[in-house]
């Protein structure tokens, strides 16, 4: 059987864009073997520029001028300056685009932008980013309906852990009418640390700051922000429902005292950062687990039950982040659009 | 058909006939009666057990009734009928707000304050309050809702179960 070809133009080349190439390069022969796939990566674009070349770049190269320079401008040949990503999508050739830019819960650009261009020329599109989706949903499953391509986002919720897939397929059928987990690894760490050791809020932020696990500016995890995303990408893409980040109810986690945290461990609870979708409503805030339940998860783990009417409660528990467990994610959503396309 | 209730009386007179005399006249046979005076729940309480026996009709009758005397009803045939609820209130936690606060919650119809745990911190802002409710088991959403209304009203985070 003949190897099917699949052109990617990878916009974004920060951990996650790089998580996608290494996987792509990694499972490059194991692709062809098993789904008869040929993944190309024919554009990559970072700040900086871009590197293009139809007839497919050299992963390897490009990581090493991004480890080395820090911009793929640089890349041998193929290295073009000051481009931005709506210039490389009409310059390069391919079939998906793989949109992993740094998020914007502001106004979701540029990411929003790229993806609807990409839409309209008739281009299936794969995104890691929570921005667009969480603030501009339907505008952005609209355009791929209209123009019959193919929408898939699973990284953008729970980073390796299926939820998208889970419901839209192996749940298929199934109405879920709730949906409540703890989708921010950053918060489920810095809590976990502060019921194991017995240390306050702002000296376990700054270990998670130097382990790499929060980010140099942790507001949009820690206040809650990150989760809130997810929740209701997941109320619009799985329960129908239309909303946007506007109508979750939003508490984070800066305000947890290590004396919260022990007072609630006295009688066996611990204390999560969890996003529900019940009852019409979005909240994202601090609530009790009973240790030992299916919620207790540490560490950055993630955790999401979905009710639904006739399989009851299906939980599911992965590592919500990482490089490499997000470009798992985008590499299923990308295989899956390659078996449905003829 | 045989029914085992658990019923908390107040410890004052005339209480437990308040109950049989409207069961007698539904025609329900009370067949033992059990009063533990010596193990008064943490509001004065008596728990009672007894047992009751008649139609099916008039079981259901009867625990309808006990339910309109605003009779607390523990177990149903050994089945817990309440339910126990553990919340943190956090904030700006003065003591006499928070005494504010839990007295608001003990003033709701059917929730009852089992216990009320309060570490103060260096600092109020970083006070917390456990507080930890009996409802009827049918009722717990609403009672969460009514708990939430009086920390937002007194402009604190409640951290509730999920």
């Amino acid at each position: 059987m003949a190897n099917k070809k699949m052109r990617l133009c990878i916009l974004g080349f920060g951990a996650v864009g790089q998580g996608v190439a290494k996987v792509i390069q990694s499972k490059h022969e194991e692709l062809i073997e098993r789904y008869t796939l040929d993944l190309v990566v024919t554009a990559i674009a970072d700040r900086s520029g871009a590197a293009i070349n139809p007839d497919g770049l050299d992963l390897d190269v490009a990581l090493n001028v991004k480890d080395e320079t820090g911009k793929l401008a640089q890349y041998p040949e193929y290295g073009v300056a000051d481009i931005d990503g709506l210039e490389v999508l009409d310059r390069c050739e391919y079939d998906t685009l793989v949109e992993v830019t740094p998020t914007n819960i502001e106004d979701g650009e540029p990411t929003q932008s790229n993806i609807l261009k990409a839409m309209n020329d008739k281009k299936d599109v794969v995104t890691s980013n929570k921005g667009p989706l969480a603030l501009n949903f339907k505008t952005l499953i609209n355009a791929a309906r209209e123009n019959n391509v193919r929408f898939r986002f699973e990284a953008a919720v729970g980073g390796t852990m299926p939820v998208i897939n889970l419901a839209r397929e192996s749940l298929a059928g199934n109405k879920i009418h709730s949906v409540q987990g703890i989708l921010n690894g950053t918060t489920n760490y810095i809590l976990s640390r502060m019921a194991n050791e017995g240390t306050e809020y702002e000296p376990t932020l700054k270990e998670a700051q130097e382990l790499g696990i929060a980010e140099t500016n942790p507001y949009q995890d820690v206040e809650g922000l990150d989760a809130a995303c997810k929740i209701v990408i997941i109320a619009n893409s799985l329960m129908g429902w239309d909303v946007t980040l506007d109508d979750v109810d939003l508490h984070g986690i800066s305000n947890i005292s290590s004396n919260a945290v022990q007072l609630a461990l006295k009688d066996g609870y611990l204390i999560k950062l969890v996003a529900e979708a019940n009852d019409g409503k979005l909240t994202v805030a601090p609530m009790l687990v009973k240790e030992g339940s299916p919620f207790a998860v540490n560490g950055t783990l993630n955790v999401i039950t979905l009710k639904t009417d006739l399989s009851d409660d299906v939980t599911v528990v992965g590592v919500g982040a990482g490089s490499i467990e997000t470009a798992s994610a985008i590499l299923s959503d990308i295989i899956s659009i390659a078996k449905h396309t003829n | 058909m045989r029914l085992k209730l658990l019923i908390e009386l107040p410890d004052t007179p005339g209480q437990l006939v308040n109950i049989l005399r409207p069961l007698s006249g539904l025609g329900a046979n009370v067949s033992t009666i059990i009063h533990e005076h010596d193990n008064k729940t943490a509001d004065g309480k008596i728990p009672v057990h007894f047992t009751i026996d008649g139609s099916r009709e008039v079981l259901k009758r009867g625990i309808e009734i006990i339910r309109q005397e605003d009779i607390d009803i523990i177990e149903i045939d050994d089945v817990l009928q309440r339910h126990k609820q553990t919340f943190l209130l956090l904030g700006n936690l003065s003591t006499n707000n928070m005494m504010d606060t839990i007295h608001k919650i003990d003033e709701l119809k059917d929730i009852k304050i089992a216990s009320v745990d309060l570490n103060i911190g260096d600092d109020l802002q970083e006070s917390v309050c456990k507080v930890v409710i009996e409802t009827s088991t049918n009722r717990t959403n609403e009672s969460t809702h009514l708990i939430q209304q009086i920390a937002d009203e007194d402009n604190l985070l409640l951290v509730k179960e999920i």
